[in-house]
């Protein structure tokens, strides 16, 4: 998940649009990527249409566009589906982290454990992160543990990507087969920017 | 395929060939961006690349001028020579800045030029022009590069392309640049530094600094060696100057000791005649004070032999006993004036034969105890001789001189042997003497490799100690054979014949005393009184021996030998001379062995060694083997000037007429034979008696030989014919024949010895004879 956070750039004056953000083209091509694999070209081609991005959605890894041309697709996606932005989010977030494991291997085999992974994110990955991308605009995650088994990270970032650091998250806890229960609580009333993910072992009996 | 489907694939396909666009417009961009940073990354590097050469090339200057700062330190630290210092910094200072030669130019001050002292070139064969730049002419300050340098007092860097005209010199060698530097010392410009290339140079300050460092160190050299050297040269006449003054001093105190003896033997003449009570007195005090200025004298003498490392030891047997008898025996007399009881304590174990100086050892104790006499007036005086340590072969003595006198007050105790430091100045003008006394004690004991010390309680009394260590001498253990060593005279040898000798001696106290010595030892003299009487005494006579004065009139001993070798030369024969001088330098032997003489004497000739010159010349076993001993500064006895009766005795068959006419009719010395013959010969028949009933048949044979010498001098013949016949029989062990030769010689002594007191009598007719003559026998 900290992966994610290499996908949220920013590109001071280059910006022509409203937000003054861009975002990496990789984000793009797998959000399309994810929802042509769910549906069809075709439904893709009408969530791009719909979207009425001013590139019509010829979008490519190794380009940068504007973070606004997300918030379009994504409102498109959500439209012509019926699901919540949220929930398309949190899926796209699962996506991510296994694309992610694919392309960025050698981020994930420092450490096996996720709760332990997950805690390093802040500390050991974005650096490695900042290595590749000097310019990333990177959320930050405070962790600390309650107990050893539990972890509470607090996710702050100017975007509201709660919903996608969540799916990366679970995402994780999944791969590894950690039967850890995830709380998620919204410290900056329901904007997404400040929020708490508290992970925990299952309450036994 | 609806249209629709057409429609959708050819959307999706402008998206894709789009997102190619796109991507490949970024990958352009990228690469356009890649190749502008890689190519500012390149231009960074080859900024950097020219910074570390640069700072390489700094450093490295940095580094030669540390080196060569180095390198001109340790140059200047060992030079000795100024100018090949000046040439060493020039050439080291060429080869690590890599110039191809350099000048150093002097300033001359008389001239106010500099003149050019020294030159060096990378390549002097090729580079001639090089030392050819130095020009002859010297420069005045402000010309050329040198002179502006003077004038300026800085240094100065030159390049062809500037002020050309004003440097023919450099420009006709072929220079393109040169650097010239002050040499400074304290302010003062001494001379310059030039160094040449044959390629222009540009300005660098950091080599002008450099520079201008090495000319200041040569300049500080040059100043220092200057100094040392006014040093050295100071130091140097300073040192001739003591030398020349210790010499005088040396040579004065001889020659004022020479009349000292002539007044003392002439007073105690004269108080041996008739005086009255007040004029006895007078003389007494004049006897006193001519032998108290003598100690003195002696003193001065010892003192600047010591102070100039020339005084040497001997090493000699003696019996430590018997030194200190002896040492104590001229108290006596005083101590029982002064009521004070004057004691020696001595250890039983001490051996009785050591090697060592014995005069020396005497002279420091006969020193302690007229102290411990002068300041004691109460109680007692006492010499005590302890053993200390003892090894195989040597023995270290304790000596101990303790006076129950004043005591000395502490604070001067630490001072009292050190020279012209007599803490209180009043203490000589109340007790005479010159106070080196104890100084020289303390040096003569540290030469014999002690250390005098002094403990005292004021009132109560003080000690002075040392220990020294003495050889054992080699093979005599057993104390009894060493007692009979002891006894017997090494010149006891029974080679020895009767010899004729000339002494060739100014003074006439010494022409007796060596007259008296040959007699006694059985031997024939003639007198020459300088060198000229001795070359025409040596022409006319025959002689086994010389006994050469070095210090004569008209001729000194040292010519009158060197012109006697010469007259020799061709003959096949050598004659022995044997240098006499109280020359108590060193190198005075040396000086004799050159001229050609064969031994050396210092005066005071001593019996034993006079008798071995004498044996090493008649067996001609020159030169003397063994150390020589420098003349001992010791009051010469008084000879008094007697008369002689030579017609006594003609009837007793003594012919001292005959006598008078083998000492070329001088009375005076065959007064002092007869004199020593009055002593002699009772002595002689004594010790032949007792010689006789121990059967010492050597002891005997020699005693008899010094009998006959003694007679056949006075011309007795019949009892020189009596101790011939007792020498005869002592050689050969024959008791009988010894017995009736001793009898006839006792006989015919004791008539003969009335006779010789008759000759001696004050009133007996003086006929001394063409004093002012030369005083060899003719024929």
């Amino acid at each position: 998940m900290c992966s994610m956070t290499i996908l949220f750039l920013s590109r001071r004056n280059s910006c022509i649009l409203d937000w003054g953000h861009c975002m990496k083209g990789m984000i793009f091509t797998e959000f399309l990527e994810m929802a042509e694999s769910r549906h069809s070209a075709a439904y893709v081609d009408a969530v791009i249409q719909e979207a009425a991005v001013p590139n019509d959605g010829a979008y490519t890894a190794v380009g940068t566009y504007p973070a606004a041309e997300m918030g379009c697709l994504l409102t498109a996606y959500s439209r012509r589906s019926g699901l919540a932005p949220s929930a398309i989010l949190k899926s796209f977030g699962e996506h991510l982290y296994g694309r992610f494991r694919e392309q960025y291997p050698a981020f994930f085999s420092a450490a096996a454990e996720p709760l332990a992974f997950l805690e390093s994110v802040d500390g050991y990955i974005h650096v490695e992160v900042r290595k590749l991308y000097p310019d990333a605009e990177l959320p930050t995650f405070q962790c600390h543990r309650p107990t050893p088994d539990s972890l509470v990270m607090l996710y702050q970032s100017s975007r509201g990507l709660a919903d996608l650091a969540e799916g990366l998250i679970r995402a994780c806890l999944a791969g590894a087969g950690a039967p850890h229960l995830l709380e998620r609580e919204d410290l900056s009333g329901g904007n997404g920017t400040t929020v708490r993910f508290t992970l925990r072992p299952p309450l036994h009996d | 395929m609806t249209s629709e489907d057409e429609a959708l694939w050819d959307r999706r396909l402008h998206r894709e060939r789009e997102a190619r666009k796109a991507a490949e417009a970024v990958l352009e961009a990228k690469s356009r961006e890649l190749y502008l940073s890689n190519e500012a990354l390149r231009s960074l590097t080859s900024r950097l690349e020219g910074e570390v050469v640069e700072r390489t090339r700094s450093l490295t200057q940095a580094n030669t001028a540390l080196q060569l700062l180095h390198t001109t330190s340790e140059v200047l630290a060992t030079a000795e020579d100024p100018l090949q210092a000046a040439k060493q910094v020039l050439s080291q200072a060429c080869t690590l800045l890599e110039w191809d030669g350099a000048h150093y130019w002097q300033h001359h001050l008389p001239t106010a030029t500099l003149q050019c002292a020294a030159g060096w070139a990378m390549n002097p064969a090729a580079d001639a022009s090089w030392l050819a730049a130095r020009g002859t002419a010297d420069l005045p300050a402000g010309e050329d590069l040198p002179g502006r340098v003077l004038s300026r007092r800085a240094a100065y860097h030159w390049q062809d392309t500037a002020n050309s005209e004003h440097y023919p010199r450099l420009a006709t060698a072929g220079v393109r640049s040169a650097i010239a530097v002050p040499v400074m010392a304290h302010g003062r410009c001494t001379g310059v530094l030039e160094f040449f290339s044959r390629y222009p140079r540009l300005t660098d300050l950091s080599l002008v600094n450099t520079l201008t460092e090495i000319g200041a160190k040569l300049g500080l050299f040059l100043e220092r060696h200057t100094a040392a050297q006014e040093l050295r040269l100071a130091k140097e006449q300073a040192d001739a100057a003591n030398h020349a003054k210790g010499r005088f001093l040396a040579n004065m105190s001889h020659e004022i000791r020479t009349p000292m003896n002539g007044i003392i033997g002439m007073t105690e003449l004269t108080l041996d005649t008739n005086l009255d009570r007040e004029q006895r007195e007078y003389l007494d005090i004049v006897l006193k004070s001519a032998e108290a200025l003598l100690v003195i004298l002696n003193d001065i003498l010892d003192f600047s032999k010591i102070d100039a490392g020339k005084l040497e030891l001997e090493t000699v047997a003696f019996t430590p006993v018997t030194l200190a008898e002896e040492a104590l025996r001229p108290f006596q007399l005083r101590a029982k004036q002064k009521g004070l009881r004057l004691l020696l304590n001595t250890d039983p174990g001490i051996p009785p034969l050591l090697l060592g100086d014995p005069g020396r050892l005497r002279q420091v104790l006969l020193n302690l105890l007229s102290n411990g006499l002068k300041f004691t007036e109460r109680g007692e005086v006492r010499l005590r001789i302890s053993m200390a340590q003892a090894t195989p072969f040597h023995q270290r003595l304790q000596f101990q001189v303790c006076d129950t006198g004043a005591g000395i007050p502490r604070e001067k105790l630490a001072s009292i042997f050190e020279a012209f430091q007599q803490a209180d100045a009043s203490f000589t003008r109340l007790h005479g003497g010159t106070g080196l006394g104890l100084t020289i004690c303390q040096r003569l004991v540290r030469l014999m490799g002690g250390e005098l010390t002094v403990e005292s309680t004021l009132g109560q009394g003080s000690t002075f100690a040392f220990s020294v260590n003495f050889e054992l001498p080699p093979q005599i253990s057993p104390p009894a054979k060493a007692m009979a060593q002891d006894q017997a005279p090494a010149e006891a040898t029974g080679r020895q014949r009767r010899m004729r000798v000339l002494i060739a001696e100014d003074s006439e106290v010494n022409q007796v005393l060596a007259l008296a010595m040959l007699d006694s030892l059985g031997h024939e003299a003639v007198v020459a009184a300088d060198g000229e009487a001795a070359l025409r005494a040596l022409a006319r006579g025959t002689f086994d021996a010389v006994l050469m004065d070095v210090q004569m009139p008209v001729l000194s001993g040292l010519e009158a030998t060197r012109q006697f070798r010469e007259m020799e030369a061709g003959s096949g024969s050598r004659l022995p001379i044997i240098a006499m001088t109280a020359n108590a330098m060193q190198g005075d032997r040396e000086a004799c062995l050159e001229a050609g003489m064969d031994g050396y004497l210092a005066k005071p000739i001593r019996r034993q060694q006079l008798a071995e010159a004498l044996d090493a010349a008649d067996a001609k076993t020159f030169p003397l083997p063994g150390p020589l001993t420098t003349g001992m500064a010791r009051v010469l006895p008084s000879i008094p000037a007697l008369t002689l009766d030579t017609t006594a005795g003609t009837t007793t068959g003594i012919d001292l007429a005959k006598a008078l006419a083998m000492m070329d009719g001088k009375t005076r010395y065959l007064a002092r034979m007869v004199q020593g013959g009055l002593e002699a010969l009772p002595r002689g028949l004594a010790e032949a008696k007792h010689h006789l009933a121990a059967s010492d048949w050597g002891a005997l044979e020699h005693t008899a030989h010094a009998l006959k010498g003694s007679l056949a001098a006075l011309v007795a013949k019949p009892a020189a014919g009596s101790a011939r016949a007792l020498e005869e029989a002592a050689r050969r062990n024959e008791r009988t024949a010894a017995i009736a030769a001793l009898a006839a010689l006792e006989t015919q002594t004791r008539a003969l010895l009335p006779a010789l007191e008759e000759a001696l009598r004050p009133n007996g007719l003086a006929c001394e004879s063409q004093p002012g003559a030369p005083t060899a026998p003719e024929g």
